[in-house]
């Protein structure tokens, strides 16, 4: 490997204007797709947050329980077995999101029926930061139901046995939830403990449809109800899935190229090289050094290339969207995606040149020579 | 040291018809031997270098080196034979233009195992006990036919091979470089090196001690002769 490294670096530098020509078209590919990818990647991940406010893809009950025991909070004492969580987190982390446990119940409020929504703030998912940071012992109302009890924010309402102060009242949404009484699931406690778990919320990643995991949840758990909210964010998700194989194609033909140019390059270079290769193999070289010398002039300009791309993606990403890019730009997975693409492209591409250069008729081309 | 038993080689021809490069050859080089091979092109001088050389394996017969069959062993294995036992000279010198002069001749020590920087010293050691100290690092583009030819030289003994195999290594030289090369050879042989150069040449026959000549692939004969000079 020592020597194949010293005969590949040194070529490469002293080739080098089709060194640099070689790693700035390598550059310039992985500029575009990392631009391409990360400026997609932002922007799913922002119309996915909006899609998620607009409510979950999947709501998961207890089996035996209907939509519209769910629409009504009539789900009595019946609770999701132990590990329901931990089963989707398991099997659905491609699909899912954000996950969100909640436990609905009908209380008695002044008098009147009230749909009380117990949640965990930590993983709620939505826009109003008065049910993000909701303390305990504290309440939020819905603007509906604010308006039936006539309570505003800083009043407090009889509940469970106690007064409870209310936090805030929610703006208008158009959903049931105007009509919900939210406190923390912490709070809303049972025999002394918190409330165990009547509802799971499954919101899905950009790309993701509610066919696959609904399909897995039906057929695997049948103590479980599942029921799609088709909400609209889901045609939204039907379109990234079709962009995201859209710009799959584009990459597999990038890659496709890519490598049908390495493989060029290497022949023109093999060819060119062969009485310095059958020198190589006279002087004690054997085919796999050939090859590796082969590979590694491949590799280090596909390396070089990609960090270089890589870099220049980043930075014309930052520039054309900096809001939308702050959350990926730094995107370790993506980068250790494209230098692996780079290496097995830079190696396949050069494997065939390099057989054929390693078991040619050495003694054949030194006679020639 | 280097036996060929009955080796024949065979191509196929581009007409179809096999061409016999070697006919029946049976040769035995003793070490420290001085073997001058002649003949006219197309004798098959050349295909006898390359498969004593472990280069190219014959059609029929076996090649030895100390004794081991050597196109019996591994194509890998023939690769270490080469780098520890054998030394390599060409024709047209064939250093690789992009590596400097040190590079090329420590290169056959980097495949072979030994530090980057012990090659390097040991390169350079070599390249200026013949006088070039000075072309160290320059490119072989950059250098004389005669420099070339040093650096050809070096590093064919850079490994300190127990034998070297050379084809015609004055076909591109003056009569006064070639004095040079022939002087230099037989120092080399001298000190114990066992050398054998095909050559059309008749400069090394006359200081060959032993020269066989080749004609349409057969040994048409073998002369060993005291003090060389037969060939005068």
């Amino acid at each position: 490997m020592n020597g194949s490294m010293l005969l590949a670096w040194r070529e490469l530098t002293a080739r080098r204007r089709s060194f640099v020509l070689s790693v700035a078209a390598v550059a310039v590919v992985i500029a575009l797709c990392t631009t391409l990818e990360l400026v997609s990647r932002a922007r799913e991940v922002a119309v996915a947050s909006r899609i998620d406010f607009k409510g979950p893809a999947l709501r998961i009950i207890p089996g035996g329980l209907s939509q519209i025991d769910l629409e009504r909070f009539r789900l009595g004492t019946s609770y999701l077995p132990e590990g329901t969580a931990s089963f989707i987190e398991k099997k659905l982390s491609r699909s899912v999101r954000n996950m969100e446990s909640r436990h609905l119940r009908v209380e008695e409020v002044g008098g009147k029926s009230v749909h009380v929504i117990g949640f965990d703030p930590g993983d709620i998912v939505t826009p109003f930061d008065a049910l993000k940071q909701l303390p305990g012992g504290s309440v939020v109302l819905g603007s509906q139901l604010a308006r039936t009890l006539h309570t505003d924010a800083g009043e407090t309402i009889p509940l469970l046995g106690g007064e409870w102060p209310v936090a805030a009242v929610l703006p208008s949404t158009g959903t049931v939830e105007d009509l919900a009484l939210f406190l923390r699931r912490a709070d809303l406690r049972e025999e002394g403990i918190a409330a165990e778990a009547n509802e799971i919320r499954l919101f899905l990643r950009p790309g993701q449809t509610i066919d696959g995991p609904l399909t897995l949840l039906q057929d695997t758990r049948p103590d479980l109800s599942v029921i799609p909210s088709n909400p609209p964010g889901e045609v939204e998700r039907r379109v990234f899935g079709g962009l995201g194989e859209n710009r799959m194609i584009l990459y597999m033909v990038a890659a496709f190229v890519a490598a049908l140019s390495i493989l060029f390059w290497s022949y023109l270079n093999s060819t060119e090289r062969r009485i310095e290769i059958s020198t190589v193999i006279a002087t004690g070289g054997t085919p796999v050094g050939v090859f590796s010398t082969l590979a590694l002039r491949s590799v280090i300009t596909g390396v070089l290339g990609a960090i270089l791309g890589y870099g220049s993606g980043v930075i014309l990403v930052f520039l054309q969207d900096r809001e939308a890019a702050s959350g990926i730009l730094w995107s370790p997975g993506l980068f250790v995606q494209v230098l692996a693409i780079v290496l097995v492209l830079s190696i396949a591409g050069s494997l065939p040149v390099a057989l054929r250069s390693a078991f040619r008729d050495h003694v054949s081309t030194l006679q020639e020579s | 040291m280097l036996e060929l038993k009955s080796v024949s080689k065979t191509y196929p021809g581009r007409n179809g018809a096999p061409v016999r490069a070697l006919r029946d050859v049976s040769l035995f080089v003793n070490r420290g031997e001085f073997l001058t091979v002649i003949g006219p092109s197309g004798s098959g001088k050349s295909t006898l270098l390359f498969s004593a050389g472990a280069m190219l394996e014959p059609s029929e017969g076996s090649v030895l080196i100390d004794d081991v069959d050597i196109y019996s062993l591994s194509p890998g294995k023939r690769a270490s034979l080469r780098r520890k036992k054998l030394g390599f000279m060409f024709q047209t010198f064939n250093l690789i233009p992009y590596l400097s002069c040190v590079e090329n001749v420590a290169f056959p020590a980097i495949l072979e195992g030994r530090s980057r920087r012990e090659s390097m010293e040991k390169a350079s050691g070599m390249l200026e006990r013949l006088g070039l100290e000075e072309r160290l690092g320059h490119r072989p583009g950059e250098l004389s036919v005669g420099e070339r030819q040093r650096v050809a030289l070096c590093r064919s003994l850079v490994n300190d091979p127990d034998m070297l195999l050379a084809d015609e290594p004055t076909g591109n030289l003056d009569n006064l470089l070639t004095r040079e090369v022939v002087d230099m050879f037989r120092d080399l042989n001298n000190d114990g090196l066992t050398i054998i150069v095909v050559t059309h040449d008749l400069r090394f026959a006359r200081m060959s001690p032993r020269v066989v000549k080749l004609l349409s692939g057969e040994v048409e004969c073998d002369h060993a002769v005291s003090g060389g000079m037969m060939y005068q």
